[in-house]
């Protein structure tokens, strides 16, 4: 019996670590490379921004994208992605929204901003949107609408509208709730790994839930997993953290970066 | 010149033993045979080879000890890749219609399934050809563990 136990053990061990080997390779991304065909996911990227930006316009200001450059830099600290992965793209538009794009964009409205009362709170939301990019729910999500599939088909068409229509698309793209729970899981392990107090998403959430039970559903939140259970989760996991989080800026550096992104439109 | 045609007893217990013999290596031979069978009939549905050896198992557990080791040792080489390729089934099932997604985890995963059923498809075939021709074949794995169970059944 010891010498089939230890057979046994080896040859466990040894098919986990062929299972390991195996799993490095990149399959998922050589997929989704055959998936966009002629298109890298940048290209995309910069065809879904060119989109967003025909219907809103981008707030230029370099006080508003230094502070979002610094939040991004701050959540890059205690995690493995470098600051300069993501591009963050505040535009103009009073719908409460923010999401992500191909090619690492990440699109914030400033009706998202001015809903937020301190910086934990739009972290909060850069976490989540993050947390969505290094999943790859996007490419994933795209996969699933056909999205792909419909942009190819509009650039074989030619038409630059038909492109930006089909690109439209994503800014309304539904995660489905296990993606939604997993950016939640994700971005919260992002916020303490930079030593970010993460209760601001649970704050955020109950805000937007007050704002649907008021009758206004913000957009990419009514696709979202209820709202009330995943303040409660959030709340939950920080309830065993200990009280050593830092501050993302000072309490008058927010609000003068609500300020500058009034000034700048 | 009778004596050509009738054989003493001694030459009929001979001759006994050797129909015996090919017998229990038939019966050996076709444990592996049947599971070989029962895998390509089986799949997707990893069940269907280790019920066809197990019911195999059953009916020659009062066999020769030959015939019990042989069927005992790919019984549990079938109980074996039955684990890994129910893993890999529902794993399959999920990404295909419930909450999972393909991963690299999952394509890696399969590969070793893939493996480990070509390794087994063909050592089950060796051994197989070895039993018949009355050789031993002791797998590598399973052999240690089928002396212990065999052994407990005699």
């Amino acid at each position: 019996m010891k010498t089939f136990l230890i057979r046994f053990t080896i040859t466990l061990a040894v098919l986990t670590g062929l299972w390991f080997a195996f799993s490095r390779i990149p399959i998922t991304e050589s997929l989704d490379h055959m998936s966009f065909g002629d298109f890298n996911e940048e290209k995309f990227g910069e065809l879904a921004m060119d989109a967003v930006l025909m219907e809103s316009k981008e707030v230029q200001s370099d006080s508003v994208d230094g502070v979002m450059n610094r939040m991004i830099e701050r959540l890059a600290s205690g995690n493995f992605f470098p600051p300069q992965k993501f591009h963050i793209h505040v535009v103009n538009n009073n719908e409460v929204n923010a999401f992500a794009l191909p090619g690492n964009h990440i699109v914030v409205h400033t009706g998202l901003i001015y809903m937020c009362d301190n910086p934990e709170e739009l972290v909060g939301v850069l976490a989540h949107e993050i947390a969505h990019l290094e999943k790859r729910h996007v490419i994933e999500r795209m996969r699933t609408e056909g999205i792909i599939t419909l942009l190819e088909g509009a650039v074989a068409q030619g038409g630059g509208a038909t492109v930006a229509s089909a690109v439209g698309e994503l800014a309304g793209l539904a995660f489905s709730r296990d993606q939604e729970n997993e950016a939640d899981e994700v971005g919260f392990v992002f916020l303490t790994n930079s030593n970010i107090r993460p209760n601001g998403m649970a704050t955020l959430f109950r805000k937007m839930k007050q704002e649907e039970l008021s009758g206004f559903v913000p957009e990419f939140m009514s696709t979202h997993p209820e709202l009330e259970s995943r303040a409660v989760n959030i709340e939950t996991k920080c309830a065993g953290l200990p009280n050593t989080f830092l501050p993302v800026m000072t309490e008058e550096e927010w609000e003068n970066f609500q300020i500058n992104v009034r000034l700048a439109l | 010149m009778f004596g050509l045609f009738f054989l003493n007893a001694m030459e009929l217990q001979e001759m006994q033993d050797r129909v015996r013999e090919q017998d229990d290596r038939e019966k050996a031979a076709n444990a592996y045979v049947m599971s070989l069978v029962a895998l390509m009939a089986g799949l997707p549905l990893p069940i269907v080879n280790l019920l066809a050896t197990f019911i195999f198992f059953m009916s020659n557990r009062k066999s020769s000890y030959f015939v019990r080791w042989h069927c005992t040792q790919a019984l549990l080489s079938q109980f074996f890749v039955f684990i890994l390729n129910t893993i890999s089934f529902q794993w399959t099932i999920r990404i295909m219609f419930g909450d999972l997604k393909f991963s690299n985890e999952y394509f890696g995963y399969i590969c070793v399934v893939i493996l480990v059923n070509i390794s087994e498809i063909v050592g089950t075939l060796i051994s197989a050809v070895k039993v018949r021709k009355g050789k031993e074949s002791n797998w590598w794995l399973f052999a240690p563990l089928t002396n212990v169970l065999v052994r407990k059944y005699k």
